[in-house]
């Protein structure tokens, strides 16, 4: 196989190869799982009937030896949106799919039965495997029985959640060593997508597959040095996980949570306030000095890491495993926006607590970020008392039970549990809830929840492309607006997207010039390209996207943040969100 | 009293007398009229800007080392590496993480 689209038509329970079509050459990851879904599905199909389709793609440079790019794209019609959706994560399978020189994989279909299978892809067979007996099972323990017979294998699928078609169902991924499902391409509920066409794990086996190669070697070559030398230089993605350098290494993601409380932006309780007093017991550095205490404690015996990869040749290694007081693995990783939304915006503020509702949800397979704005919901109608850890741990394991209501409702997530429970206050855009930073102090922020096609997203909008500086006329982005600036935001991160980068290298590109060379350099080189325009590229996929949810039935209101962040003041900046619907309008109507 | 409180997170911590990473790591030092930020770091706690990443005066984030810290200040000092990320970025009203040479009036 090489440069292939696999085709599994889960009807005829077949499959067929295709060579990669012309127009879709160029495209990877995000580029091309948005471009399949808007040339094959109906925009206005049932996110969870035949129509749809669900659609895997690695990024353009997965499986190179461009650093920290083994990320996976996941895209269909969401079932939490209604809109287009792209999610994506690392892992194992989209360095395994690349190996075997697999552009995108295609589930489309209705299964005429009632079975459940998994989909076995090697070099030399992809087969269809019955795996009734896997049904409903916990993703832990799936993870660890399909090691047993495929080991090694990259592993994606749809856990409990999406096998009964809830909303809020990610798609799981395994991590490297196998210890944890939690590499989520989480939002947007795609898992139950993958649900519906009763499939249960993707398992990818690359035996005999082969790194892919560039085109131009030389160009690659000097884009890769420029990126890993940015990637290694810079304060936050360089350093040594253990020493005074490097933020992401030894705090993670949730080296966010005492920042964005310092910045008073902390979305606490629902959205009450920006400040919460726990927000320490469950920071990154909390988590640092549990790791090392637990090291000291039992030595190698202990779980406990910072400074992990969650794929092969990521070189910033942001992740982290939690370990409990004995020093065995709670959850793999603790991300900022997870102990977010599963602490804070609960008042939830003991760490084994919040590490614990973290594997609930990565084994019952749903999105932390929705689970916890949904956990808040429940909490503001009475269901859980705020704060209590232990009471949410046990609300939450309603959601194995097929026949307890509150947890089917809990599991479609924030916006349905709202809806079903009687509560208004719910911070969603387009049915999908808000991530950890309130649009009120960070009002750009707020423009790109609203505006992107995602639903509220923050991972939309990271870093500019320097056409776009340029082309500002100031090459300097903080002479832009807040919509021009989101605009410029959002089209580069589609790029990185594209090209299967983490969105992490976008803190170093943006300081460091050369970095940001290598970037369209690897992308470029590896395609054999003189030029890949970030922007350009960025834009066109933004532009299919929008264009897909316009003929789902979305308009300007749909681009609106709920009312109560433009009318209540949020302590301690007591502001409210003032961008106006024209600011937001414009985002688009510029491009 | 005429006093400022200085919030201590990372390695910076250590300067605290409670140091642990659950612990308000918190420095009380008297207020000085018209002090200004680097004349604190500098003079006063002894660190060079170098070792110091994202930094709050009243939880709004500062790029200006000049700026004049007023009476009872809640001034919040993060260890090298430690920025405004993510979503965080947007509340600089740019991408950049490091470059602390031009203000933006965000709000
Ligand atoms: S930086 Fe973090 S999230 Fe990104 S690829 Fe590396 S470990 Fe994964």
């Amino acid at each position: 196989m090489i440069n292939e689209i696999i085709r599994i038509n889960v009807s005829s329970m077949t499959h067929t190869m295709e060579e990669i079509p012309e127009k879709y050459k160029y495209l990877g990851g995000r580029g091309l799982t948005s471009a399949i879904v808007a040339d094959e599905v109906d925009p206005k199909t049932d996110p969870l009937g035949p129509g749809n389709k669900i659609v895997f793609a690695p990024g353009i440079l997965s499986g190179t030896s461009a650093p920290t790019s083994g990320r996976l794209s996941v895209g269909a019609k969401s079932p939490m949106t209604g809109g287009i959706k792209e999610a994506n994560a690392g892992g194992l399978t989209a360095t395994r799919l690349a190996k075997l020189g697999i552009k995108a994989l295609i589930i489309e279909g209705e299964p005429n039965h009632e079975d459940w299978y998994h989909l076995y892809v090697s070099k030399d067979k992809i087969e269809f495997i019955k795996a009734n007996e896997h049904a409903n099972m916990g993703l832990y323990e799936l993870i660890g029985k399909l090691w047993e017979k495929y080991p090694k294998s990259g592993l994606v699928g749809a856990g409990i959640a999406g096998q009964r078609l809830l909303k809020n169902a990610g798609i799981f991924g395994n991590n490297p060593e196998n210890t944890d499902p939690g590499r989520y391409a989480g939002r947007g509920g795609l898992g139950a997508v993958l649900g519906s066409k009763r499939i249960i794990a993707i398992i990818t086996d690359d035996d005999g597959g082969q790194r892919p190669m560039p085109k131009n070697e030389e160009l690659f070559n000097t884009g890769r040095t420029k990126m890993v030398n940015a990637l290694k230089e810079h304060a936050i993605t360089g350093g040594k996980a253990g020493t005074d350098e490097g933020a992401l290494k030894n705090y993670g993601t949730n080296v966010l949570q005492n920042i964005i409380n310092e910045a008073g932006a902390l979305p606490t309780k629902n959205f009450r306030s920006g400040y919460f007093e726990g927000a320490k017991n469950i920071s990154g550095e909390a988590v640092h000095e549990l790791v090392d205490e637990m090291k000291e404690k039992f030595g190698d015996k202990s779980e406990g890491e910072y400074g992990h990869a969650c794929h092969p040749g990521c070189i910033i290694r942001c992740s982290n495993t939690v370990p409990d007081k004995n020093g065995k693995l709670i959850v793999s990783p603790l991300e900022y926006e997870s102990a977010w939304a599963l602490g804070t915006n609960c008042t939830i503020d003991n760490l084994e607590d919040v590490a614990m509702l973290n594997r609930i949800c990565n084994d019952i397979g749903i999105d932390t970020i929705d689970a916890g704005n949904a956990l808040a919901v429940a909490m503001e109608a009475g269901k859980i008392p705020w704060g209590d850890g232990k009471a949410a741990i046990e609300f939450m394991k309603k959601g194995y039970d097929p026949n307890d209501e509150d947890g089917a409702t809990f599991m479609h997530g924030a916006a349905v549990a709202a809806k079903t429970w009687g509560i208004d206050r719910v911070a969603v855009v387009k049915g999908q809830a808000f991530p950890a930073y309130d649009p009120r102090p960070i009002r750009g922020i707020g423009v790109t929840y609203a505006t992107t096609t995602m639903g509220a997203d923050h991972t939309a909008g990271y870093t500019i492309a320097p056409e776009i500086l340029g082309s500002a006329g100031g090459a300097d982005p903080r002479e832009l607006n807040k919509a021009d600036l989101s605009r410029a935001f959002q089209s580069t991160t589609a790029y990185i997207d594209q090209a299967g980068y983490c969105l992490f290298i976008a803190f170093a590109i943006l300081d460091i010039a050369t970095g940001m060379e290598g970037l369209e350099e690897t992308v470029a080189g590896f395609l054999g390209k003189e030029k890949y325009d970030i922007t350009a590229v960025g834009n066109k996929i933004l532009k299919t996207e929008r264009e897909f949810n316009k003929k789902a039935g979305f308009t300007k209101e749909d681009d609106r943040l709920p009312k109560f962040f433009s009318e209540e003041k949020l302590p301690p900046h007591d502001v409210t969100f003032d961008v106006t619907d024209e600011e937001l309008d414009a985002v688009f109507e510029k491009m | 009293m005429s006093i400022i409180k200085i919030h201590l997170f990372g390695k910076l911590r250590r300067l605290a007398e409670n140091s642990g990473s659950t612990d308000d790591s918190i420095i009380e030092l008297n207020w000085n009229e018209n002090e200004t930020l680097a004349n604190l770091v500098n003079k006063r706690l002894n660190l060079s800007f170098d070792e110091i990443g994202e930094i709050f005066i009243n939880h709004n984030p500062i790029t200006k080392f000049n700026v004049v810290i007023p009476n009872e200040a809640r001034v919040a000092l993060f260890a090298k590496g430690m920025y405004l990320l993510c979503g965080g970025q947007h509340m600089k009203g740019h991408g950049f993480i490091e470059k602390r040479d031009k203000e933006v009036n965000y709000w």
